[in-house]
This record gives C-alpha cells, sequence and structure tokens, in this order.
C-alpha cells in the first residue's frame, strides 16, 4: 500500500507540474487545500475516493491514471557543449551526449575526426550524421560521401576506414547499438 | 497530427542480432554443450542466453563478452563470420516532415522529423525501446508522457521508459528521434 501511495503521489505531483499547476491551481480545482494536495504527492495522506476523483478530474485524467505505479520514464538531457569528454589515446574526442549505461538501447556520441584515416571494427551497429566537415567511409569496395546532413547506418562488424574530406573540421553524432558506455 | 508510420511490416529477418544469435547456437553445438552449462558459465539465466540465441534480444557488451568466454570464441572470431554487408546511407533534409533514416536489417530506427506550428511529430514508444531526441534545429518542445521539457540545437535527451514523446516547435526546428530495444535483464 506503501508503495502505491508514493506513486500516486508522484503522479499527482508531475501531471500538476506538466500541466504548469502551482499546489494552489490544483487545490482550487479539485476543492481541497494546497496543504491537502501537498500531502497527497508527499504519501503522507490517505485521499478519499471522492477526493482522488476530485483531483482526477482536476488534472484531466482517468483515476486509474493516477493508481498507476508502474515507474514514470527517466529523461537524462545532456544540453549543447555539455557532453562528458573522453579522449582516446589516438588523441580522437567523444563528448558522451547519450548513454546510461550497458542496459540502455545505445550509445551517442560527437565525435571530432581529424585528419589520420582510421579503421573500425567493432560490434554491433552504428548511425552516423555528418554535422560539420566531409568523411569517406571504405568499406572493402564500397565508399560512401557524407557531407553535412548525410547519414549511414551500418552493420559495425565488417572492417570499416573513415577519410576525412576536405579542409573543414568534422563532427559527426554517432550512435551505437549496443551501448558502449 | 502526423503520427509516425515507421514501424515497417516487412522487416526482413537477416537482423545482426539473429546472425550473432546463430553463430552462438552453432558453436555451443560444436561443443556439445547445454543452454544452462554455458548460461551458467557466463552468468546469465538460460532463458537470457536462449533469447540471445534466438535473436530475439541484442545482448548487451558485458554479456556478450561473458558467452563468448564461455563458448571460447572470442569477439575478434565472431565478427568477421557474420558476414553480409549493411549500409544506409541517407541525408537529412529540410523539405520532409519526417523521413526514416535506418536500414531495417539493423535494430536502431532512425527518423529525421522536421518541426513547424502545424507540424508536430507524435511517437507512442514500445515498452522496451529507449528514445533518443537529438535537436537539430531549434527551439523545440519535447513532450514526454505530457511533461514538457525546452531544447534547442545540440541539445539531447535520453529517455527511458517513456510511453509517448511529441515534438513540436512554434517556429521552425528539426530533430534526429532514434529509438532501440533495450537488452533484455541477463538474470
Amino acid at each position: 500500500m506503501d508503495i502505491e501511495l508514493a506513486a500516486l503521489g508522484r503522479n499527482v505531483s508531475r501531471l500538476r507540474k506538466a500541466r504548469g499547476m502551482r499546489l494552489a491551481d490544483l487545490a482550487e480545482a479539485a476543492g481541497y487545500t494546497a496543504s491537502h494536495i501537498s500531502q497527497i504527492e508527499r504519501g503522507t495522506y490517505v485521499p478519499s475516493l471522492t477526493a482522488l476523483a476530485m483531483v482526477a478530474m482536476a488534472l484531466e485524467v482517468e483515476m486509474t491514471t493516477l493508481l498507476d505505479s508502474a515507474p514514470g520514464p527517466a529523461v537524462h538531457i545532456t544540453r549543447a557543449g555539455e557532453g562528458k569528454e573522453l579522449r582516446l589515446p589516438d588523441d580522437r574526442t567523444f563528448q558522451t551526449v547519450g548513454s546510461h549505461g550497458a542496459e540502455g538501447a545505445y550509445s551517442a556520441f560527437l565525435l571530432e575526426l581529424n585528419d589520420e584515416p582510421a579503421v573500425y571494427l567493432h560490434y554491433g551497429e552504428r548511425f552516423l550524421l555528418m554535422l560539420s566537415g566531409r568523411v569517406a567511409l571504405r568499406f572493402g569496395s564500397d565508399h560512401y560521401r557524407l557531407g553535412p546532413g548525410g547519414t549511414l547506418h551500418y552493420a559495425a562488424h565488417e572492417t570499416h576506414e573513415i577519410i576525412c574530406e576536405g579542409n573543414e573540421p568534422v563532427l559527426a553524432l554517432i550512435i551505437t547499438c549496443p551501448a558502449l558506455v | 497530427m502526423i503520427v509516425a508510420s515507421d514501424f515497417d511490416a516487412g522487416r526482413l529477418p537477416a537482423k545482426l542480432s539473429q546472425k550473432v544469435g546463430a553463430r552462438l547456437r552453432e558453436r555451443r553445438a560444436e561443443l556439445s554443450r547445454t543452454l544452462r552449462q554455458v548460461a551458467e558459465a557466463a552468468d546469465i539465466s538460460a532463458a537470457h542466453l536462449s533469447d540471445v540465441e534466438k535473436g530475439r534480444t541484442h545482448p548487451s557488451l558485458p554479456v556478450l563478452l561473458r558467452i563468448g568466454q564461455a563458448l571460447d570464441l572470442p569477439l575478434a572470431q565472431l565478427l568477421p563470420s557474420l558476414g553480409g554487408h549493411h549500409a544506409r546511407p541517407g541525408a537529412v533534409l529540410a523539405d520532409q516532415p519526417q523521413a526514416v533514416l535506418s536500414d531495417s536489417n539493423l535494430q536502431l530506427r532512425v527518423t529525421a522529423v522536421n518541426l513547424g506550428p502545424d507540424l508536430p511529430y507524435h511517437l507512442d514508444v514500445a515498452p522496451e525501446e529507449d528514445v533518443l531526441i537529438f535537436v537539430l534545429s531549434g527551439p523545440c518542445t519535447v513532450e514526454i508522457d505530457g511533461t514538457a521539457y525546452q531544447a534547442d540545437r545540440r541539445d539531447c535527451l535520453d529517455v527511458e521508459r517513456a510511453r509517448t514523446v511529441r515534438l513540436t516547435a512554434a517556429a521552425r526546428g528539426s530533430a534526429l528521434v532514434c529509438r532501440g530495444p533495450r537488452p533484455s535483464p541477463g538474470r
């Protein structure tokens, strides 16, 4: 019961904030005091069925939505330029922009490439989006040339080479599956 | 409203995870070992190993390495045996509301979306998927299960357990939306 109460509180709080309501706004809409709503959100007060129905109506959701005990979404935000930097021994730098461990579906990096052609062979797959500069990817006799806005989705288990072209600095978004970090 | 329509009905069976699974099963047969024996040696459940062999799940890297060790099959040997060349080139274009950029033989599903006042993007997320949103131009509003986040150029949102994702832009915006299946818990 404690767990469901905590979930109820979380749900009310999340939905209230998502609708841009203050405690007082929800209290007024539901016909209760802000202190009551606050106690419901903190899970310290068991609301009556009537109160629950009024809160649900004020939030414009079904009552069952409020009682849903499934954990809500987890959102990890990396703002532009705030990725965690990783420097490899060969001086290439990665910025991790989206990754939440080996149990996640993918890892996303911003990759700066220098002039040195680099050969890769990995398990899994890669999605590459060019943000600036130009590269060529070579898989055996197949070549793919990419400029800004160009993408390539490929299985990385075949030996491949990434070669920078032109003078523009190369910045690419790379998404790996499975996750690397 | 635009509803994501990139659930390709005819996904081909040649996914990488199926090739990896088939190779692992073949190797286990060569060694005449049971699912249970190999699973125990790799410190995962037999059910998980079975799913990996059937290609139902992409194993996480640590799990794959442990299975490889249990089967005396280094990654360096596993990879070349997979064969098959999959590479799909594409481009993010400004003149399409949305464009699927991923190869349907692979696991990630990537869509480029252009947003505007009358051009929102809505995605229903499958329970086993994580969703990555990388903003290409903005500002955009990213609503995750009804909660709104403001995001601008090159901001990245990595989202677990979302049910719905909705992208909007008051003026013009664009983003890359990538979905992938989480590896199932190993044990």
